[in-house]
């Protein structure tokens, strides 16, 4: 009998133990769903703080002062945490991200550095820890984010082939500056056709220097001023440009040379004294005299103190990377473009300070300096010239002609004077060179973004050479259909994965040139961040 | 006698409560399996959507092959497949099998016709003045997926895009507006509008379970989107 009762008292056991070892288990099963929410909830919350971030940082060029864009920073910071993480997102309460837990501030080891801290924080509800009166967990996430001053030189073509462009090419400009940190990125400006102007250092000042357009406004400056004539010296433009990013010294700066042009570039400004061999590029039967008034044929031109100041050379500012220019036997070598008259001009003016931007081919030829020459006055040169031997191996600015992107014929180590193809590839070498030189300063190197415009030339510019210039490895991305293929794919292009990758973009025509300004814009201050 | 009956009417109660409580027990674990493995998940895809759109706002260009390996690897169990190997830029690498696809888009707000935008291209050009346009659309992945979640910004109609999924013309070409409904939806995103030129840089991640499918249950599915 007590068998049987025992046996009795049996029955049902496992149903009790199950379910007493339920009570354990079902809180344990609860409390890993609860954590398991609570880290679904945290992996989305954390990635709505570093968006708020990001776009806090992205927004820091917007406004007119330093105090407005921070305001600006702080409303996208709320503006975006909530499109990731709308109120109540997975039952959460109380979340707290408002313009006040976003901080703005700058960095204290680099001066150009600007830094966005948000905070966030929430409670995430339990489902079954809340038996245990443990309804809600709180949750809080930090995101950062930074934003680099822009250093930027604009570099503008104000070439004649330019002429009827001209206009949309400064209404493009102004838009350009429109979009930047003002008070905080720096802007200057370059314009060139045969010689080069710079109308202004970086300045934080460059709305009301260069003037700009944006929806909040627009103002007048320096850009309005460019007036469009003569021919392309965009190597040296580029290195003038650089230059100014160099002596603007701010290598903790995202540093950008901003490009446009319509065309090829077809002038270098050269040294036609070899100081490493004390001779001159004059050919022998050269009619051109020295400070003595004697010919080469004569015994002339035998030491730099006998040089002819044909330039009066060219000072450089104070900081500057490149070297004074000499005065001496230095001058413009203009060439036409391809399907011309394959002709030389030799150009003075390589330099300018002038404000009145009347330039033209004619101001830059009427030198009396070359005493004897059989150039000046805008004379042409129909290879082989009659003065010129050789052309030297890098121009004034250290830019090399030769090896480069095209081939170029040398003799003796210095490029023949009597091809006028080998001339061309030469002038587009040593632009490509400028460009390379700006990439890879160890000091301060520079991001390049190029912008060629189409429809005003029969000579548009060379997709090969920008897309170099740029180091950019991308086709075309912005016509359709496009118009040149990746760099990997066209002959002689090359980029380095190394150093600054820029871009460059085609305006088939004016009417998408602003448009192309404003995507250049945009991949700045994306890269800014 | 009786005593021999009654053990035989005892016979089997231990496998049926056994039964009983296994059968609850193997529910419970089962579900809890199922529901921890798919938040699992979740916060893999959460993390991995996350980190491509760290990545795409600051300039990596997911078009090209190594980017999309990348992400490959970021979704390491997932089951994203890219397909073999290619050069230059392919924007829709969407002729896989998988698990998973993966959607980038750039937005950008294009404002009043007096605005930077429109004024760059003429007022009376401004096709898209006031909206909202793509202005890049990438995809990898399997691409059947979007049948059974398509992206919540719809797609760019037609519009004159590169290999790299950049739109050519994002101001003038009306094929680069998002769709009507996504218009509105993504709009109220905002709790202040977007100005002119502003960009929002969307990564929709969809990656389906289907070891992980409870039916209506559990949808078999997990999708994440971050804007950034």
């Amino acid at each position: 009998m007590p068998k049987q009762r025992s046996r009795s008292r049996q029955r049902g056991v496992s149903l009790v133990l199950a379910g007493l070892s339920l009570t354990f288990i079902v809180p344990a099963v609860g409390l890993m769903i609860d954590v398991s929410v609570l880290y679904s909830v945290r992996a989305r919350f954390q990635a709505a703080v570093d968006g708020a971030a990001l776009a806090a940082a992205r927004a820091l060029n917007l406004g007119q002062s330093t105090t407005a864009q921070a305001a600006a920073a702080q409303s996208n910071a709320v503006n975006w945490f909530y499109a990731n993480f709308p109120t109540g997102s997975w039952g959460t309460s109380g979340t707290n991200m408002s313009a006040g837990t976003v901080n703005v501030f700058d960095d204290a080891n680099n001066p150009h550095v600007r830094n966005v801290t948000v905070t966030a924080s929430t409670r995430v509800p339990t489902y079954f820890m809340a038996w245990f009166g443990a309804t809600s967990t709180p949750l809080s996430a930090t995101g950062n984010a930074s934003r680099r001053d822009v250093v930027v030189m604009m570099v503008l073509d104000r070439s004649g082939s330019m002429g009827a462009s001209c206009s949309d090419m400064l209404t493009a400009a102004k838009l350009f500056t429109g979009q930047f940190a003002a008070g905080r990125d720096q802007i200057g400006l370059v314009s060139f056709s045969d010689n080069v102007y710079i109308h202004s250092s970086p300045t934080t000042n460059f709305q009301s220097v260069l003037g700009y357009k944006n929806n909040l406004g627009t103002g007048n400056g320096a850009i309005d001023t460019i007036v469009c004539k003569g021919g392309t010296s965009t190597a040296q433009a580029i290195s003038v440009a650089y230059n100014e990013l160099y002596r603007a010294n701010l290598p903790g700066a995202l540093n950008v040379l901003m490009f446009e042009t319509d065309g090829l570039p077809n002038t270098l400004t050269l040294n036609f004294w070899d100081s490493a061999s004390s001779t001159t590029g004059l050919k022998a039967a050269s009619a051109c005299t020295d400070k003595n008034g004697k010919k080469l044929s004569q015994g002339g031109f035998a030491t730099a103190a006998t040089l002819p100041s044909w330039t009066t050379g060219q000072t450089l500012s104070s900081g500057s990377y490149f070297g004074n220019i000499p005065a001496g036997m230095v001058g413009g070598i203009y060439s036409d473009d391809p399907g011309g008259n394959n002709q030389f001009q030799v150009l003075f003016k390589y330099w300018t300070t002038s404000t009145s931007n009347s330039f033209g081919s004619s101001t830059f030829v009427a030198s009396t300096a070359a005493t004897g020459c059989n150039f000046g006055g805008g004379k042409t040169y129909t290879p082989p010239p009659t003065d010129i031997n050789w052309f030297p191996v890098k121009d004034v600015w250290g830019n090399k002609l030769s090896p480069g992107y095209l081939p170029v014929t040398l003799s003796s180590g210095k490029v023949v004077a009597n091809s006028y193809t080998s001339y061309h590839n030469a002038v587009l070498n040593a632009t490509d060179n400028a460009a390379y030189q700006a990439r890879t300063n160890a000091t301060v190197p520079a991001y390049f973004f190029g912008i060629g415009l189409g429809g005003t030339s029969t000579n548009p510019p060379d997709y090969v050479l920008m897309q170099r210039m740029a180091n950019d490895p991308n086709g075309d991305n912005y016509n359709s259909p496009p118009l040149y293929g990746a760099c990997s794919q066209e002959a002689n292009c090359a980029t380095y994965g190394a150093q600054p990758q820029g871009t460059f973009i085609f305006s088939a025509n004016t009417s998408s040139l602003s448009q192309a300004f404003l995507s250049v814009s945009s991949q700045v201050l994306r890269l800014s961040k | 006698m009786v005593s021999t009956r009654r053990n035989r009417g005892r016979k089997g109660q231990e496998l049926i409560e056994f039964s009983l409580t296994a059968l609850l027990l193997a529910g419970l674990l089962v579900s809890s399996f199922v529901v921890g493995m798919n938040l699992i998940r979740s916060i893999q895809v959460n993390q991995a959507c996350r980190d491509v759109a760290n990545m795409y706002i600051h300039g990596a260009d997911f078009s090209t092959y190594p980017m999309q390996q990348l992400t490959q690897r970021l979704a390491t169990g997932l089951g994203l497949q890219i397909g073999t190997a290619f050069t230059g830029n392919s924007a829709t690498n969407t002729s896989n099998q998988g698990n998973v696809l993966v959607t980038l888009s750039r937005v950008m707000y294009i404002g009043a016709t007096t605005d930077p935008n429109c004024a760059s291209v003429g007022a009376s050009h401004c096709t898209n003045a006031n909206s909202f346009v793509f202005t890049q659309r990438i995809q990898f992945g399997n691409g059947t997926l979007a049948n059974t979640k398509p992206s919540t910004l719809g797609n760019p109609s037609a519009a004159a895009t590169s290999t790299a999924g950049v739109i050519a013309n994002p101001v003038t070409d009306a094929g680069a507006k998002l769709p009507a409904g996504a218009q509105g939806s993504f709009g109220h995103l905002w709790g202040t509008p977007l100005q002119d030129g502003q960009i929002c840089y969307v990564v929709e991640f969809y990656a389906q379970s289907p070891d992980l499918n409870l039916g209506s249950f559990l949808g078999g599915g997990v999708y994440a989107r971050s804007f950034f």
